[in-house]
């Protein structure tokens, strides 16, 4: 039912279970019941949402190596040197 | 029983008459989905065991209330409640222990450190000086706290001080607004097997099949023992109770005192005080009280959910209402309930997961109630003798044992009593720390003396500022009267 058994304490957060569990394939045949209060278009809506937001701001960052080099820490560029001044 | 489990669990029938079962069809009437009926059947009889809730809660009411279709200006308009601070113990043990017990936020964390082991560093003895809640109901004072913290009143949190009758009337009101009225019958024959319960038959013959029971008929948890699931029996205890009238709500707060024979609670409603004393049974002769007598088997059922039958309050367990801990222990069985609401007819991942989690719950709750008789000396009596005389709790012995030693709070998993809770605690049975964070040290003395003598200073000057808790509450009910379009 897709229940996340939760440890005050748990060193991995319930996200990181969810991931691990979908990634290996492990998925919820059913759901928690209360869930169906939600009518289906408000939450399709509101993932649309989620996910519109989420690719925009994905494309929106620049590439990985090209925002290390900004910084002049990327192995093929000369050491950093702190400026006086 | 019929090989269905796969079929859809849709019709959930609640047993019950008094707070347990109005508080959870009232939650499940507003969070249950749509396609689960809901069928509330209660004998109409009173639920004098009610008493053993203790009438206070913690401030998790606020949001279970709401959750539940309750919100506060009906609480405080539809009902006798007030606002508590929690529960001041006078007259505890033969060394005559008073403190506050109060509900406190977070406490503040300066330079990394907790800021009680400032206190233990400055050889301050006193912890009350320093929470807001305490003081204020110290002095009989209330008000809300403001949005966004950083004030000296932002810290102190309430919970309620209420009567069961009128408290659990507005959950059977809103239950009503969401279509679920209590239907009044006695149960004439429980239909069941060893998988669980396979019909319950009415009075007047007509028979009710589920797909889940649940049983809030308190402490005789009619339904769960049909299953013949054995109750854990603790010591037993009696209590006389009754509501005096009063002009106004007295202080925010619950006075408990020991006795010779048990404790006596005082609690201020809104237009009445609450008073209860609580004894062992075999003392009835040393109390004289012409009130009647209700007693009660402290201890908890082996599982509290077993086939398609899941008990909720008392019927689950039940604890002495010395603290807010059965109110808790009430809220978060419905809570737990919810979270674990059955897809279909084959429920022994939810029930074996709510058992798991109940168990540690009633033992956590316990062991805060424990802690009450954890010092040297108590009165010679049957009660006394008998909230005493337990084998030791690791788990307790362990927690005093850390706090004594150097200030360390041991938690358990999701604990219903907080490290604040327990300070607090600690601190009024006379426990302090032998050493402290020793990392509180890199603040230097003279900031840290600051800092604490501003903290007392602005609580003391906040409550000073505080109207009475009788003030405040006319003002409030004037307040929501208009905004309600009421006459005032």
């Amino acid at each position: 039912r897709g229940h996340l058994i939760r440890y005050e304490f748990g060193v991995f957060l319930p996200p990181s279970w969810v991931a691990v569990m979908m990634g290996q394939n492990l998925f919820p045949t059913g759901y928690d019941p209360r869930a169906d209060r939600m009518p289906t278009d408000d939450l399709k809506q509101k993932a649309e949402t989620m996910r519109r937001h989420i690719l925009q701001s994905v494309d929106a960052s620049p590439d990985h190596a090209a925002y290390i080099k900004q910084f002049g820490a990327a192995s093929d560029t000369g050491p950093i040197v702190a400026k006086a001044g | 029983m019929q090989n269905t489990n796969n079929s859809k669990c849709q019709h959930i029938v609640i047993y019950g008459d008094g707070l347990a079962a109005q508080m959870t069809v009232a939650a499940l009437a507003t969070q249950a989905p749509p396609q689960i009926k809901i069928t509330w059947i209660g004998s109409g009889n009173a639920a004098p065991e009610d008493v053993f809730y203790g009438g206070v809660t913690t401030p998790s009411a606020y949001d279970f209330n709401l959750a539940a279709g309750v919100a506060e200006p009906e609480v405080v308009l539809e009902s006798d409640a007030a606002f508590s601070y929690g529960t001041r113990y006078t007259h505890w043990g033969l060394a005559k222990g008073n403190w506050i017990q109060s509900f406190h936020v977070p406490f503040p964390v300066i330079d990394g450190v907790l800021f009680n082991h400032y206190l233990s560093q400055q050889g301050i003895y006193e912890l009350e000086p320093f929470l807001t809640s305490a003081i204020a109901a110290k002095n009989g004072a209330f008000a809300h706290p403001p949005e966004g913290g950083g004030t000296a009143l932002s810290r102190a949190e309430y919970g309620y001080q209420f009567d069961s009758a009128t408290y659990g009337a507005l959950f059977e009101k809103s239950a009503g607004k969401n279509g679920v009225k209590k239907i009044v019958s006695e149960i004439s024959r429980i239909e069941s097997e060893s998988a669980g319960i396979r019909s319950i038959v009415l009075a007047d013959g007509q028979t009710l099949t589920a797909d889940l029971y649940i049983d809030c008929s308190g402490p005789q948890a009619l339904l769960l023992s049909s299953l013949k699931v054995s109750f854990q029996k603790g010591r037993r205890i009696a209590a006389v109770a009754e509501v005096k009238a009063a002009a106004g709500p007295g202080a925010p707060v619950r006075t408990i005192s020991g006795n010779e024979f048990g404790w006596t609670a005082e609690t201020p409603l809104q237009n009445g005080v609450a008073l209860m004393s609580v004894f062992d049974p075999e003392s009835q002769g040393d109390i004289q009280s012409d009130l009647s007598k209700v007693e009660v088997t402290l201890g908890c059922r082996e599982a509290a959910w077993s086939g398609n039958c899941v008990a909720i309050g008392q019927a689950a367990g039940v604890l002495e209402p010395l603290t807010p801990a059965p109110m808790v222990l009430l809220q978060r069985d419905i809570e737990r309930l919810l979270s674990l609401l059955p897809i279909t007819r084959e429920m022994s991942v939810e029930r074996r997961e709510f058992n798991r989690l109940y168990a540690d719950d009633f033992d956590h709750a316990d062991l805060f109630n424990r802690s009450l008789f954890e010092g040297p000396d108590f009165p010679d009596t049957p009660y006394w003798r008998a909230a005493r005389h337990l084998p030791a709790d690791e788990k307790l012995t362990n927690k005093i044992a850390q706090f004594e030693s150097r200030g360390l709070h041991v938690a358990y998993d999701l604990e219903p009593f907080n490290q604040e809770d327990w300070t607090i605690m600690h601190y009024g049975m006379g426990r302090r720390p032998a050493r402290y964070d020793r990392i509180a040290d890199q603040a230097s003395p003279a900031k840290v003396g600051a800092y604490l003598a501003n903290m007392r200073r602005e609580i003391d000057e906040t409550v000073k500022a505080m109207p009475s808790h009788r003030i405040y509450m006319e003002g409030l009910t004037r307040f929501l009267k208009q905004q309600n379009g009421l006459r005032p």
